[in-house]
């Protein structure tokens, strides 16, 4: 365990340095001296880096969380359609042009879009919180906000437009300032004491659901008060970075291949390699020369994917053996 | 006591109506399909469709609230399994939750488990290496971390050899004399006679009879549900059966 977060906390360093601090030009290397730089080091690098830090560490412990509580591998951060319905109402609201007067109110419209797909997701699922339903009813969800989002998409009334709402999908965090830490610190301060009082509960989700629903929990409250906390982690990373994929189900797979498994350690350790994946993504985002900025979600499914599928057939072979 | 008042489950249990003591070991037989497992999830709280009553000292299963149900029974289903791989000692820490225990307390109790399932030497291994049957007895180690005075386990001699079958059964009912209730839904009729103090005979949702192994497993009512006849054999070690075809006239 130590030597993980010591490695961890190594690769963090080096792509800070190659990503944040070197990159784009730049000529110092500890720290700059001409006030040009620093400020660009202080109100544009900083606040990326510590977004992308925040964002990494939602994204790995929803996804850690997400595939414990439905004891579904395949589980990431959008299953339940609540990333998908908070981009959905962002676009909509660009769309409209509501952000030109009131752009601060913009990230609280799309919390509440994810706020609403938290509850037509409970509606649709049921009571009782079947894993199996909340699946099924997440990925309708998910699947008409992507509809949504696509008819805005068309109706796009310029290519500008479409390229800016365009970020929202697969995530980005270029422009952004401290006015978006500040936005997403507290939230995620939040959904982390939300979930953390839920984490005797998460931890009985080893159980078969049978086995499981004699622990004397109130599953339902439980699992609200547990998705609440998961609304507010994810529609406060889709409101300050867009819909960044594959990171929730890259971060605690690459976590499980290293020999962990107990829920509390998975989720804790998810965020961490969630903060390294995203910081090292964004990394390349800047280090790649490209006429627009790469989209996150892009470069994370790119390289991400193949590491995935290398590590799981190499475990295959260990474990064949 | 416990009371089930003309419970039924769509197609699966059909008005079963039985008053069982507060202590005692009852073994619940039958073919397959019978109903078996439906009553004890029935009782154990794990079927929303059911109709009819269930009392555990005259008050209704349904006025518990989880936490209280908590205390009240615990449940071993047919397959239970674990997800992920974790330790014996990280599984059964995890299953001691809601116990309304100190934390001394619940170390207590799991060091008891653990001694009493004999897997004092498994505790650092993980799960999913070990055997069958040692799996078998990891979850009966977490069912019985509530000391409940109402214990349903459905088959849970299954994948356990000869000897450790033997032992739990006994383990079952010395527990079943010290004030506890333990329904067992049960395959080998032979161990179920030698056992259980009661008997629940189930034949396709109906209850075929009700009592001491000698009335409940009569030949005809054995013929009845298994197409099969019984020959006892009494000694002072215990009973043994030898089943047989009926024989066709």
């Amino acid at each position: 365990m130590k030597w993980l977060r010591a490695i961890a906390l190594v690769l963090l360093s080096v792509f800070v340095i190659i990503g944040y601090l070197g990159l784009g030009g730049a000529s110092w290397w500890i720290y700059p001296t001409s006030s040009l730089e620093q400020d660009i080091l202080l109100e544009i690098r900083a606040p990326r880096l510590v977004l992308a830090l925040l964002n990494g560490m939602i994204l790995g412990g929803a996804g850690a969380v997400f595939q414990i509580i439905l004891r579904n591998p395949l589980a990431e951060p959008g299953i339940t359609g609540v990333s998908t319905g908070t981009a959905l109402t962002i676009v909509v609201a660009l769309y409209f042009g509501w952000q030109g007067p009131v752009a601060w109110a913009l990230p609280f419209v799309g919390m509440l879009g994810g706020l609403a797909s938290l509850a037509l997701l409970w509606l649709l699922a049921g009571r009782g919180a079947n894993p199996l339903r909340l699946i099924l009813a997440g990925v309708a969800l998910a699947a008409l906000a992507g509809a949504g989002i696509s008819l805005v998409l068309n109706l796009a009334p310029n290519p500008f437009a479409f390229q800016e709402w365009s970020l929202w999908l697969m995530g980005s965090l270029a422009n952004r300032g401290w006015e978006h830490v500040e936005l997403l610190a507290p939230i995620t301060l939040l959904g982390l004491v939300l979930i953390t009082t839920q984490r005797s509960f998460i931890n009985a989700h080893i159980f078969d659901f049978s086995t499981f629903q004699q622990f004397g929990f109130n599953v339902s409250v439980r699992s609200l008060l547990l998705l609440l906390g998961l609304t507010l982690w994810i529609s406060g990373s889709v409101v300050s970075a867009g819909a960044i994929s594959f990171i929730g189900l890259l971060a605690p797979h690459l976590v499980r291949l290293l020999g962990i498994y107990h829920p509390q350690k998975l989720i804790a350790l998810s965020m961490v390699m969630g903060a390294v994946i995203l910081v090292a993504v964004d990394a390349m985002v800047l280090l790649i020369p490209t006429r627009v900025e790469l989209q996150l979600g892009v470069i994370a499914a790119a390289l991400g994917a193949p590491m995935l599928l290398h590590l799981l057939a190499r475990q295959r072979l260990i474990s064949d053996a | 006591m416990l009371e089930l008042n003309r419970v039924t489950v769509e197609a699966r249990l059909k008005a079963v109506s039985l008053k069982l003591p507060s202590t005692g070991l009852i073994g619940v037989i039958g073919a397959n399909g019978a109903g078996k497992s439906t009553l004890l999830k029935a009782i154990a709280g794990q079927l929303h469709d059911f109709t009819g009553e269930i009392f555990w000292q005259d008050k209704s299963l349904t006025q518990f609230t989880p936490r209280q149900r908590r205390q009240l029974l615990s449940w071993l289903p047919q397959s239970p399994t674990i997800v992920g791989r974790l330790t014996v000692l990280e599984i059964l820490k995890i299953g001691a939750v809601n116990l309304d225990l100190s934390s001394q307390q619940r170390q207590q109790r799991i060091a008891t488990v653990v001694r009493d399932f004999e897997l004092t030497l498994l505790t650092q291994r993980c799960y999913q290496e070990l055997s069958g049957g040692e799996q078998r007895r990891v979850h009966l180690a977490v069912c019985f971390l509530n000391e409940a005075p109402l214990m349903l386990l459905d088959e849970p001699t299954s994948g356990l050899d000869i000897g450790h079958a033997l032992k739990l059964l006994q383990d079952l009912r010395s527990k079943a004399s010290q004030d506890h209730l333990i329904l067992v839904a049960i395959h080998d009729l032979a161990l179920a006679a030698q056992f259980c103090d009661q008997i629940v005979l189930l034949d396709e949702g109906h209850l075929i009879s009700f009592g001491t192994p000698n009335e409940a497993m009569q030949n005809q009512h054995i013929s009845s549900c298994f197409g099969i006849e019984l020959e006892w054999f009494c000694t002072d070690n215990g009973v043994a059966i030898l089943p047989f075809t009926k024989p066709k006239i």
